[in-house]
């Protein structure tokens, strides 16, 4: 376990660019030549990604959807889990970066970086299921409102149409918001890079010299962009729970679906951002620009949104109850009780259960905790997701067509794929992108 | 002299794929469009010199979905007598005389005929002229597809003239 | 064949394959034209029709065969036709599965050295057979039920040729049906049952919705008896479980094999509350008298059951009994057919609702005492050639013994359509053609002829029952080569005189009752009945199968698909068990059970059946290899196994049952039935149920639907709905229906576009088949879900689905609450040939990765605009009606426009028995359900 280590105070006597070049050192050295351990995870994680989803998902082109396990009528499978997962992990980044900026919350310097790394990895990954899910994926593009010969145009009454929308929209800002705050490090990397790198490094940076005059219009861009994404915390994952809402499926149709994904969302999203930084944070050696009082404030949101969710698991089931209507009530009823019953508590376990000790401040401050904690609640809320999506769907309104879904090979290597995708993404970040926005670091210290 | 290299490199470069364009339009045009016959039946002249009525040979064309192929008796009913001499004839009679139809080609490919259910019927009974979708056959000694028989290219038509834009009208 | 037919033949081939070249190979990229035009003004691409009959079973409903490019692409009942009126049963709308099966025989086959059966030629092989005639020794010939003209040929055959004709061999033989009538009436026939005019109906074990007599026959008379209004129920007593017991007003289930107690006790009652003349009440004193308390201690129905009953047959007026079926079928079984015939009798039954004047022919017909016969001379090594036409004794008796005395034979010539246990044991195997390809003729019913004539060329290098039949003959120089279609024309000429030409164009003719209603005659009949209590302990009932008869056709992948109405069992065997013995067991849907019994064993996965008694156990003839056995006072194939031994083996075997549950489970899925309400709203009911429809506009915030001209709607009258599933065979041939294999049903990926939802009550005491399709739902859910817009609501109320535009997001499928769409998992287009040919060229086949759901024929809608357009008028009542309706025994569907204040689909929906399915959801569906119950059944 690491050592707790406070941001050097300027009160402790050190001139203050002592400090920032302290920082500058730190984040740099985490970017020195990997070692082979390194390119051999790198390597493996590319194996899988290029075996288990571009394989398999060959193979499901090849051979037709049905070697996963959809069936009638349970039309969606964990393709769209998978989807709604990575959207949720994709939140925290903007959250953190953007929304936190807003309010000029000092924490989010230690990871807005990795937070926005995360998100546009995920929602790569994201993007990658609602095409693997189409049974016939090579015609995905009719889902795009292009003018054809054929004279016909998209549906934009459907959900699945906004979702294009919503998803394309928050990869696009996601990736400048990425890029932009990126830029005044790329011009200090590339100050201890020489080389080949420094030349790439340099083009990155777009002449990036810090005059007073770019420092000026960087901020208001920046603001900008802030302010741009902000409200996609909101609107995505809203867009996305409308996929669901707007069907008349029980389990689905409810009201509460928007504000209940939201929070879901970012629950998940700093689940992850524990996941991925605590080990990086060890591995790097980060700890004096990562503290631990930083961890702390992230546990504190998770514990937040945790309670959220857990509200809005007992309120579906209160409403569901209070309706009195017999397909609704018969919907929550069978997750509880029925074919899914261990998904459903494992889910509530993870997502009611595990986070609450976090409301103890040793635990808060112990990294090992909160990264079992995080462990746990990403299991959680993928099953929340499974949860919702399959179960409404296996008994719906007309008993004799009610059925249960098993995800198959085909499903399970794809979405173990994925994962491998987006660990090798980070991966490569680490190494190659300073992983701790230096500049706001170096702001940080007066 | 390094100006000219590159000015003749530029112009090389563009030239090929100018070559490359024409090549792959002429082969467009004769592939695509209008395949070989076995025999080298020739519209120019029964419908152009001769001027005989689409429907005398095509009689399904306002019966049936299909304008159908004439048949080889209805072929045979002139060509037993008339320019026997000629290459064309005497294939054809060896085919009947065989017994055998003959393998024709087809001019007009859709892509995914399966699901399109188009009536000659319906179109013809509207008043749509042959030619209109066939071209001027009278001025074709080889039949080719003029129009393009993409769905754009039916919709428009239909809503000019305001007929049923319904998919079901098509597509069952 | 003349030149000029040759030509004629030649071109109608080669058209074909000009439409094959449009419409069905897409690879084709040839156009072929005719040679010679054919003559009868055949327009490529144009549907006739051909009048011809059903063969699937002894029944032989009028056939009208749908041809496209001289191809059969449907079959559909011939409209008018004296025994079944336009409509067909789920086996005569399969016969198309049989004709184009992968299994046919397509050229005769010889047993070679090494003695399996190697592919010959008919000249090859007819010879072989002559000889094997002039070998000398007692040659017999074995064929199923024949009738007509064949029958005659039969008799000449065996007569020229010296080759014995053995009594014929039906597993379903009527013996003791028969043989009552015989004792009692002088006539051993049976006879056909009108329940036209009918105030009560008691059937005892006969299955008549399903296999006894004419299924077809039977529905259609019982919705035209429910159309006359008035009082009216229906008792039916049986030991099983049966789809007809479940749609009677009144279901008593009688232990196995006691049911003779029940029909003494009714006899005496009647006698006693009925004036009998002398002969009748003579035959009555004979009777064992049977109380109502003996009756109900024996069979184990309720006093007040018992009671009911035979009051409601002393009072009735006009009521029809009959006992068949798994009653009749073992040792008692004489017994119980015996006091039908005496109740028949009592009541004054014959002529009026038993008639013995349209008897079904089975004078032929032999029983299993005829087999037991064979088989004996078989095993005394006494046969010569033994001829086995069309016909499987091996698979049907499933008797060890007598398959190996088939080998006894000197010589065995199978002749048939597809490979069978019985062909595959023949030295000589002669193919046959499929009724579509063969000319001929049937006798359903005595005074009615169906002609049988080829639809089509025949596709393999096989020949008709009568050619076969002729060839032989005249090989054995025992008669003059003529053609079997010359010596049928002959013999209607003789018989209907100049008649017999439009007799083609017609498919059939009627030349009226001939017989009067026998009278009650002196026999002595020996009633065993009385002498011991029936053993207890678990009894295994045999029963017929709804969809493959008494086995055969069970290896049609069609049928196979379609779900047994009770078990919704589609692919797999299984045996039915009563909800208490599987909880006595300790097993589960899918458990595995080994029951034994003599010699027998089966390993079957159990499927729990509500309303089977119990210690009862159920399997189908047809899925699983049953014991063989039979009454020797009858001659009756047995369908009671007693001494039975039933161990669960602990193993669970996935077996494709398609439903998800028994009960509606609350769910108000029955029509007129209302959701079951949780918390504070517990008791309530919907309005939504009761609404009249139409009326929605205001209570929805969307704009009511705007239908300038048609709004397609269906009816369905769940009175009148017999949960037959003819009308899924006909749905899936009409519009190519995917067959997506067991494995696919396996994981829930079954693809009919119109099911039979069972429904039991919690008690197994009743049931509701309600069949369910499309709705084509005003507001539908499924329309604004969809990306693409592949599927949207039409001008004419139809919910449209554009394969080619799906991209496969099955969003629509989720959002259905009806759930009736079918995703395109695989590729479900690849068959083998010639099953490639059973293709409805009018409708697009759908390729993987696409959604797909009931059109409610839309292509048929189309073809009457087609018509309505030429004659420049709209679209009128009658011009259109869907594959589902227009094959339905029970009359129990209406298609057409809801906007014709005229038309029968308005009428019903404005019926005060009309409600629509999940109505509280303001789908507005355009599926409209008569609810049970209008009164008849007291």
């Amino acid at each position: 376990m690491t050592h707790k280590t406070a941001p050097v105070p300027a009160a402790a006597g050190h001139p203050a660019s002592e400090a920032r070049l302290q920082i500058e050192r730190d984040v740099i050295s985490a970017m020195q030549k990997p070692g082979l351990a390194y390119w051999a995870l790198v390597g493996f994680c590319a194996m899988v990604f290029v075996v288990c989803l571009l394989g398999a998902w060959a193979w499901q082109i090849y051979k037709g959807i049905g070697v996963g396990g959809q069936q009638n009528p349970v039309g969606w499978g964990i393709y769209i889990v998978n989807f709604v997962f990575w959207v949720g992990i994709a939140h925290s980044g903007t959250l953190i970066s953007a929304v936190l900026f807003l309010f000029r919350s000092k924490f989010r310097a230690s990871f807005n970086r990795a937070a926005e790394a995360m998100t546009v990895i995920a929602v790569m990954c994201a993007g990658m299921y609602p095409l693997i899910h189409l049974g016939r994926a090579w015609y995905f593009f009719w889902l795009l409102p292009y003018p054809n010969q054929r004279l016909l145009w998209t549906n934009f009454k459907s959900p699945l149409e906004w979702d294009v929308f919503a998803v394309s929209t928050y990869l696009t800002i996601s990736v400048v918001f990425f890029y932009v705050g990126l830029i005044p490090d790329f011009a200090i990397v590339k100050r201890y890079t020489k080389g080949f790198s420094r030349h790439v490094y340099s083009a990155l940076s777009l002449g990036w010299v810090g005059s007073k005059r770019q420092w000026r219009n960087y901020n208001m861009l920046y603001a900008l962009l802030a302010g741009f994404a902000a409200p996609l915390v909101l609107s995505v994952h809203s867009v996305v729970s409308w996929d669901f809402a707007m069907g008349l499926v029980p389990g689905w149709h409810t009201t509460i679906f928007a504000p209940y994904f939201v929070a879901g969302a970012i629950f998940s999203g700093c689940a992850m951002v524990l996941t991925l930084c605590i080990p990086m944070r060890k591995i790097q050696k980060l700890e004096r620009v990562m503290p631990i009082d930083h961890f702390e404030k992230l546990a504190k949101t998770m514990l937040f949104t945790s309670m959220i969710v857990g509200y809005a698991y007992i309120v579906e089931f209160l409403l569901a109850y209070y309706s009195g209507n017999v397909y609704e009530f018969g919907i929550f009823a069978d997750r509880a009780t029925g074919h899914y019953k261990y998904q459903y508590w494992g889910m509530v376990f993870c997502n009611m259960i595990v986070p609450l000790p976090l409301f103890i401040k040793r635990l808060r401050r112990s990294l090992a905790y909160l990264f079992i904690t995080s462990i746990f609640v990403n299991i959680g809320m993928w099953l929340e997701r499974f949860v919702i999506i399959i179960t409404s769907l296996s008994k719906e309104f007309v008993p004799y067509a009610w059925g249960t879904y098993r995800p198959q090979p085909v499903e399970i290597s794809i979405t173990i794929g994925t994962f491998a995708f987006f660990f090798m993404m980070f991966l490569l970040f680490a190494k190659f992108l300073p992983v701790v926005a230096i500049t706001e670091k170096k702001e940080e210290v007066h | 002299m390094a100006r000219r290299v590159i000015s003749a490199a530029i112009f090389g470069y563009f030239a090929l794929f100018a070559v490359l364009i024409l090549l792959l339009g002429f082969r467009w045009h004769t592939h695509r469009k209008a395949p070989d016959q076995p025999i080298a039946f020739s519209h120019e002249i029964h419908v152009g010199k001769l001027n005989l009525q689409c429907l005398f040979c095509h009689e399904d064309a306002d019966k049936a979905m299909t304008a159908g192929v004439p048949s080889m008796k209805k072929c045979m009913d002139c060509h037993v007598a008339v320019k026997t001499e000629t290459a064309g004839v005497q294939q054809l009679t060896e085919y009947w005389n065989n017994k055998e139809p003959v393998p024709w080609n087809r001019v007009h490919r859709i892509r995914i005929r399966e699901h399109v259910h188009f009536s000659h019927k319906r179109h013809v009974s509207a008043g749509v002229a042959c030619e209109q979708c066939h071209g001027q056959l009278a001025a074709m000694p080889r039949v080719r597809q003029v129009s393009s028989l993409k769905m754009g290219w039916c919709v428009s038509c239909h809503t000019e003239n305001n007929a049923p834009t319904d998919c079901l009208i098509c597509h069952r | 064949m003349d030149r000029r037919d040759f030509l004629r033949w030649v071109g109608v081939a080669s058209g074909a394959s000009v439409l094959a070249g449009c419409d069905l190979n897409r690879k084709s990229e040839k156009l072929i034209p005719y040679l010679v035009p054919p003559e009868d003004g055949l327009i490529p691409g144009e549907a006739t029709f051909v009048a011809t009959s059903c063969t699937e079973c002894p029944a032989n409903c009028g056939v009208n065969a749908r041809v496209r490019d001289a191809r059969p692409v449907k079959l559909e009942g011939l409209a008018g036709h004296p025994v079944n009126d336009g409509a067909l049963c789920i086996r005569g709308q399969a016969g198309l599965n049989h004709l184009y099966s992968v299994d046919r025989i397509r050229q005769p086959l010889m047993k070679d050295a090494a003695g399996t059966l190697a592919p010959a030629t008919w000249e090859q092989a007819l010879p072989r057979i002559a000889s094997a005639i002039e070998a000398g020794g007692e040659h017999a010939l074995l064929s199923g039920r024949t009738s007509g003209s064949l029958a005659a040929l039969m008799d000449e055959f065996s007569a020229r040729t010296g080759v014995r004709r053995l009594p014929e061999f039906e597993l379903f033989s009527y013996a003791a049906v028969r043989e009552a009538n015989r004792a009692l009436f002088g006539v051993a026939v049976v006879p056909s049952l009108s329940p036209d005019d009918a105030d009560l109906v008691v059937t005892v074990g006969a299955d008549v919705l399903e296999t006894y007599g004419n299924p077809v026959a039977f529905s259609r008379a019982l919705a035209r008896r429910r159309d006359k209004g008035g009082r009216f129920a229906w008792y039916h007593v049986e030991p099983h479980a049966s789809l007809t017991g479940f749609k009677a007003s009144h279901r008593l289930v009688a232990r196995p094999g006691t049911e003779a107690h029940v029909l003494s006790f009714l006899l005496h009652y009647v006698a006693n509350h009925r004036p009998l003349d002398a002969r009748t009440a003579a035959h009555v004193s004979r009777v064992p008298v049977v109380t109502a308390e003996r009756a109900s201690e024996i069979t184990g129905i309720a006093r007040e059951s018992l009671d009911h009953m035979a009051e409601a047959l002393a009072r009735a007026s006009n009521p029809l009994l009959v006992a068949g079926g798994v009653s009749v079928a073992h040792d008692g079984g004489l017994d119980v057919a015996h006091l039908a015939a005496l109740i028949q009798a009592a009541c004054g039954m014959p002529g009026r609702t038993v008639d013995f004047a349209r008897a079904t022919d089975y004078s032929r017909v032999g029983s299993m005492a005829d087999m037991d016969r064979l088989a004996q001379r078989l095993e005394a090594g006494r046969v010569g050639m033994l001829m086995l036409f069309r016909v499987d004794p091996v698979a049907r008796m499933s008797d060890e013994r007598f398959a190996k005395a088939l080998g006894r034979a000197a010589f065995l010539v199978g002749v048939g359509d597809m490979m069978n246990a019985t062909l595959e044991r023949c030295d000589v195997v002669l193919p046959l053609s499929h009724a579509m390809e063969s000319w001929g003729d049937a006798e359903p019913v005595a005074g009615v002829l169906n002609v049988v004539q080829p639809a089509m060329t025949p596709l393999f290098d096989t020949l008709s029952d009568g050619d076969v039949l002729l060839r032989i003959m005249a090989e054995a120089g025992a008669a003059p080569q003529t053609s079997y279609q010359q010596y049928v024309a002959d013999r209607w000429a003789r018989e209907y005189g100049p008649g017999a030409g439009d007799l083609v164009k017609k498919g059939y003719v009627d030349r009226g009752a001939t017989a009067g209603a026998p009278a009650l005659r002196e026999a002595d009949h020996r009633f065993g009945f009385n002498a011991a209590a029936p053993a207890g302990g678990p009894v295994l009932v045999v029963a017929p199968s709804l969809r493959w008869y008494d086995g055969r056709g069970e290896s049609l992948e069609l049928l196979r698909e379609i779900p047994d109405p009770l078990s919704t069992v589609t692919w797999d065997a299984w045996v039915s068990v009563g909800s208490e013995t599987a909880a006595s067991l300790g097993v589960r849907d899918e458990d595995e059970l080994e029951l034994r019994a003599g010699g027998w064993a089966a390993r079957l996965p159990v499927r729990r059946q509500p309303g089977l008694a119990r210690d009862v156990f159920m399997v189908q003839r047809g899925v699983v290899a049953v014991p063989a056995g039979w009454s020797r006072v009858s001659g009756e194939g047995s369908a009671l196994v007693a001494d039975l031994t039933v161990q669960p083996t602990g193993r669970r075997v996935r077996t494709t049952i398609v439903s998800g549950s028994f009960t509606e489970d609350g769910r108000g899925a029955v029509p007129g039935r209302h959701p079951a309400h949780f918390g504070p709203l517990a008791g309530m009911t919907h309005g939504g149920g009761e609404a009249v429809h139409g009326s929605r506009e205001d209570v929805s915030f969307y704009p009511a639907p705007n239908y300038p001209k048609y709004r397609w709607a269906m009816a369905i009258d769940m009175d009148k709905c017999t949960g037959c599933s003819a009308c899924i065979v006909a749905c899936s041939v009409e519009n190519n229906v995917p067959m997506s294999g067991r494995e696919q049903h396996l994981r829930g990926r079954e693809m009919q576009w119109i099911r039979i939802e069972p429904y039991y009550a919690p008690d197994g005491s009743a049931a509701d088949f309600v069949p369910t399709m499309c709705q084509h739902c005003d507001y539908a859910p499924c329309e604004p879900v969809c990306p693409v817009y592949a599927t949207y609501h039409n001008d004419e109320g139809l919910n449209a689905q554009v394969y080619n535009r799906c991209v496969g997001t099955r969003y629509c499928g989720n959002n259905c609450p009806y759930k009736q769409r079918r995703f395109n998992f695989f590729d479900f287009r690849e068959r083998r040939h010639p099953l490639t040919l059973m293709v409805n060229p009018d409708v697009s086949q759908r390729g993987k990765g696409v959604m797909e759901k009931c059109t409610f024929c839309v292509q048929r809608i189309r073809k009457a605009r087609d018509v309505a357009k030429d004659e420049k008028r709209d679209i009128r009542e009658g011009d259109v009606t869907t594959a589902c309706a227009q094959s339905c025994p029970g009359n129990a569907i209406v298609f057409g426009n809801l906007l014709d204040e005229n038309s029968q689909v308005y009428q019903w929906a404005h019926d005060p028995r009309s409600t629509r399915l999940l109505e509280e959801l303001g789908t507005s569906p355009a599926v409209f359900y008569l609810k049970k119950g209008n009164g008849h059944d007291a």
